[in-house]
């Protein structure tokens, strides 16, 4: 999804999933936050792709 | 104790029909989401949600009448997320379920954790005690299988019948099967196709948080990480298994619950060589099979997964 269907976009993704879950970690240990928040912040990231999907598909034309 | 005696004891009948109440209202749940067109991939989140809540609502002082009411709320919030999603602006309806599911599954954990920081044995809420119906439980055997049950699993089967009721017998249910089927001729008809699927996915959701709901406020009484544990992917399962009919999904929860209770007794039975993990796999790989041999003939409601945009031509 977040890599659009490109090889190298999954890379990208990959790296940025996996940055949320090492910061949730050492947030969690620092900080006394649950980690689970990791995976909040990766939902809504997915549900915010979707709809940046949506969105350009739209073009605004002028006139 | 052997493989045949286990179905002549009352504790494992008592046993099957617990274990089907969370199943029949997540199913019903689905089933009405589904046949108004939208698969709702979302449930396995929205149990958490509703055993989350219900049991975070009585922890925190709410009644437990009041707690159902609460979840039912928390899951039609999380049914209008999935509807504003897919119905509105029409986006996938798999990526979002999924989504749906990761965000309410782990906002559940992460509040839980927030609100109780350091427990490493989950606490205890006074849950729902088994209501026994007066002289419809002096039956032997029967009475004590079927009428000495949680009242939410009293409910689940209300709810059966009044989700029959709807579907078949109302304006409104004509209109959400129309939807399920044929989006456009539903509109030629001057039906809010949007209204109608958001409403159906609203009160199919409420129907499985209150599912998830009964296993952490009656069946057991605190909330553990992971406790709906696949429950949300099977009553997808069993929704194909019953050909999007509620009759039928009530027969198939009771079934997988049947085998599920089954395989609990079987481990005690002395003198297998099996590991236990062979029975736990055992109502999955029964669902598999009745799946194949089933969903072949399965009629499924034409429009879904189709998002139905105004003034396009299909």
């Amino acid at each position: 999804m977040l890599a659009m269907l490109h090889p190298l976009g999954v890379v990208a993704s990959a790296i940025f999933f996996a940055g949320i879950y090492v910061g949730a970690d050492s947030m969690s240990q620092g900080m006394g936050i649950p980690s689970y928040i990791a995976d909040v912040i990766v939902a809504v990231s997915i549900l915010m792709v979707l709809i940046s999907m949506l969105l350009v598909r739209y073009r605004i034309i002028k006139g | 104790m052997d493989y045949i005696s286990i179905f002549f004891e009352v504790g494992f009948w008592v046993a099957t029909i617990r274990i089907a109440t969370s199943l029949i209202f997540g199913t019903l749940g689905e089933l009405v989401c589904e046949r108004a067109g939208v698969l709702n991939l979302g449930i396995e989140g929205i149990m958490t949600l509703g055993a989350m809540g219900g049991w975070m609502w009585v922890y925190m002082g709410g009644g437990l009448w009041s707690a159902v009411l609460f979840v039912a709320f928390l899951g039609a919030m999380a049914g209008l997320v999935h509807s504003g999603f897919t119905v509105y602006l029409g986006l996938s309806q798999h990526v979002t379920g999924i989504a749906l599911t990761m965000f309410a599954s782990s906002i559940s954990y992460f509040s839980f954790r927030m609100m109780l920081p350091n427990v490493t044995t989950p606490p205890k809420i006074d849950a729902f005690t088994n209501y026994a119906v007066p002289f419809l439980s002096d039956i032997p055997i029967v009475g004590e299988i079927l009428f000495v049950q949680s009242p939410l699993t009293y409910l689940s089967l209300l709810m059966v019948a009044v989700v029959i009721y709807i579907m078949y017998q109302t304006p409104f249910g004509l209109a959400m099967r129309m939807v399920g089927e044929n989006p456009i001729a539903a509109e030629a008809q001057g039906i809010n196709v949007h209204l109608v699927r958001t409403i159906s996915v609203m009160m199919g959701s409420s129907l499985m948080a209150i599912g998830g709901a009964f296993l952490t406020i009656s069946a057991f009484d605190a909330f553990f990480f992971g406790m709906i544990n696949g429950r949300g992917w099977i009553c997808v399962a069993l929704v194909i298994f019953a050909s999007w009919e509620p009759k039928k999904a009530l027969f198939g929860a009771l079934l997988f619950a049947g085998i599920d209770a089954y395989q609990v007794r079987l481990q005690q039975v002395s003198g297998i060589d099996i590991p236990y993990q062979f029975f736990l796999m055992a109502p999955y790989v029964l669902s598999i099979i009745a799946l194949t041999l089933l969903a072949r003939k399965a009629v499924y409601p034409k429009a879904l997964l189709i998002p139905f945009r105004r003034g396009e031509r299909h």
